[in-house]
């Protein structure tokens, strides 16, 4: 069996075991579906009274939150096992996805779906309907550039995760995802130089917001492109940086047969 | 032989309130010790803050017809509001977590109430780290986005009393609400949806006062506003009156709430005699 039969076989396989409990999985996905929508009202009572933050409108709010909820939650429903990677690493509970003849980190990564994630991916696909022009260029785009900043979302996360090998605690490890998420979903207007470059390289929360918005104000090819490559090494970085720290990592003697 | 009685006395029925104060205590010992929480937390506030200072410079808030309203302002109310978020992690589904884990029947000892046990705790760790951010502020939010204190000293004293009574109201709401659990496993969403009613309603980021008028008259008919804006209020253009009817605002939530736990508190004591789970 070929690592794509696998992963799709184990996507499947975690998809049915959600939908055995279909009510807590709609439940779960409204709740997150009505809360997004909740905290997006504050937005909109905001642009109600003034008209805009440095040349960011209601519409480039709406897009920037709404590729944002979609790609994020792509990705999370699919990988939620990307927000587990500290906890595992602190229990010892990785062993019994070292003792599998699969990556690691991708059985690390798809051991489970989160199904408030697929509340996310309709919060963001409601409000790209909604706020982006429905012709299939700009949809296209808009699509694509919500899975660029969801892959970047996921880099991140696991990247973060990944320092708890080098003994950061689990709090830490969910209130630096915290400050992130805040950086990437909120306007980043009016940023300094310096700010512009973190946030573009080391803290790499500008391809999750200010360039996908950027984009999508005024297409240009260079900038798309920028934005893919981006993602690839963010995506990569993160990968690097799980590995790296998977050789410090100590056993928790939890070797157990797994499916 | 009167003071040996009075001692004797004591010691075998140390007052209620004894424990209570234990618990408080408790609470804010935990935040002094929990440091890499509490480093974590400041890192969220700074970055929040560094984010939405440079919105609210941006901000046209001349279209919002506030007068005297400055980015200085908009920031410190920031700064206020999130001093109250942060400081209280996780209090939608503390209380639920005793449910959850069966053991309902714990709300039946005496003579102390577990509840209370509970919420001074919460209270104790809640209020320690919301003024631990309010004191940080006091320091970075002049050095580091260039807003100096738009408040006299001496009203600080009254900032800190609206901090308290904000945490004291928020982790009310919080309690009554996880009691949701006994119908079922949904604290944690409902906790979800409390949050996003606290950020909205309450104007985490943008004050109550600033909405369109329907939506005001909707959310003074809530708690949320008095767990933030009452808070970020001191630090907008307002009148005294506007601040002291925030003040009352709290005073009469935390009546309400108090009344709510008790009415709770039986209601759930006599499900567990009548059911016996």
């Amino acid at each position: 069996m070929n690592t794509l039969h696998w992963l799709s076989c184990l996507i499947a396989h975690n998809i049915k075991q959600q939908f055995s409990d279909r009510k807590n999985f709609l439940i779960l996905s409204f709740v997150m579906f009505a809360q997004n929508l909740l905290f997006f009202q504050m937005w909109t009572i905001m642009f109600s009274r003034i008209s805009n933050i440095n040349g960011w409108k209601m519409e480039q709010v709406a897009f920037l939150f709404g590729s944002l909820t979609f790609g994020f939650g792509i990705f999370f429903f699919l990988m939620g096992g990307s927000n587990l990677i500290a906890r595992q690493i602190h229990s010892g509970a990785l062993d019994s996805f070292l003792a599998q003849p699969r990556p690691v980190i991708l059985s690390v990564l798809f051991q489970r779906i989160r199904p408030d994630s697929f509340g996310d991916f309709l919060t963001g696909l409601l409000i790209l309907l909604f706020y982006v022009p429905l012709a299939f260029k700009p949809l296209l785009l808009s699509m694509i550039l919500g899975v660029s900043s969801g892959l970047v979302m996921v880099a991140l996360r696991i990247t973060i995760e990944s320092l708890a090998f080098w003994q950061l605690s689990e709090e830490a490890v969910d209130n630096t995802f915290i400050s992130a998420i805040i950086a990437a979903s909120n306007p980043q207007v009016g940023y300094g130089p310096i700010a512009k470059i973190l946030i573009l390289t080391i803290i790499p929360t500008g391809y999750v917001a200010f360039l996908p918005v950027e984009i999508m104000r005024s297409f240009s090819m260079p900038l798309f492109l920028w934005q893919l490559v981006a993602s690839v090494v963010c995506i990569t970085v993160a990968v690097v940086v799980f590995y790296r720290g998977l050789r410090n990592y100590s056993s928790g003697n939890n070797i157990i047969m797994m499916r | 032989m009167s003071l040996e009685l009075t001692l004797c006395t004591k010691n075998a029925h140390p007052p209620l309130s004894k424990g209570y104060v234990a618990a408080f205590k408790m609470g804010c010992r935990q935040t002094l010790h929990d440091r890499v929480d509490f480093v974590s937390t400041t890192m969220i506030y700074l970055v929040l803050l560094y984010i939405f200072s440079t919105i609210f410079r941006h901000m046209p808030l001349h279209e919002l017809n506030v007068a005297g309203l400055r980015p200085e302002n908009m920031i410190w109310y920031l700064a206020m509001t999130e001093c109250i978020m942060l400081g209280s992690p996780g209090g939608y589904t503390f209380g639920a977590h005793i449910i959850a884990q069966g053991r309902l029947s714990e709300f039946l000892t005496r003579p102390n109430s577990l509840s209370i046990f509970i919420l001074c705790w919460l209270w104790g760790r809640t209020i320690t780290l919301s003024l631990l951010l309010f004191l940080l502020s006091l320091v970075i939010v002049p050095l580091l986005y260039q807003a100096p204190l738009p408040i006299e000293l001496w009203k600080i004293s009254f900032v800190v009393m609206t901090i308290v009574l904000s945490c004291v109201i928020l982790q009310l709401i919080g309690f009554i609400a996880s009691m949701v659990e006994i119908f079922g496993p949904f604290s944690t969403q409902v906790g979800w949806m409390m949050s996003k009613m606290t950020f909205v309603l309450g104007g985490l980021y943008f004050p109550v006062i600033f909405f369109p008028l329907h939506i005001q008259h909707f959310a003074f008919l809530t708690p949320f506003p008095s767990v933030l804006n009452a808070v970020g209020v001191h630090m907008l253009p307002v009148t005294d009156v506007t601040i002291l009817c925030g003040f009352l605002m709290q005073i009469l939530w935390l009546a309400i709430l108090l009344t709510a736990l008790y009415i709770a508190n039986k209601w759930m004591i006599r499900y567990v005699m009548k059911t016996g789970v």
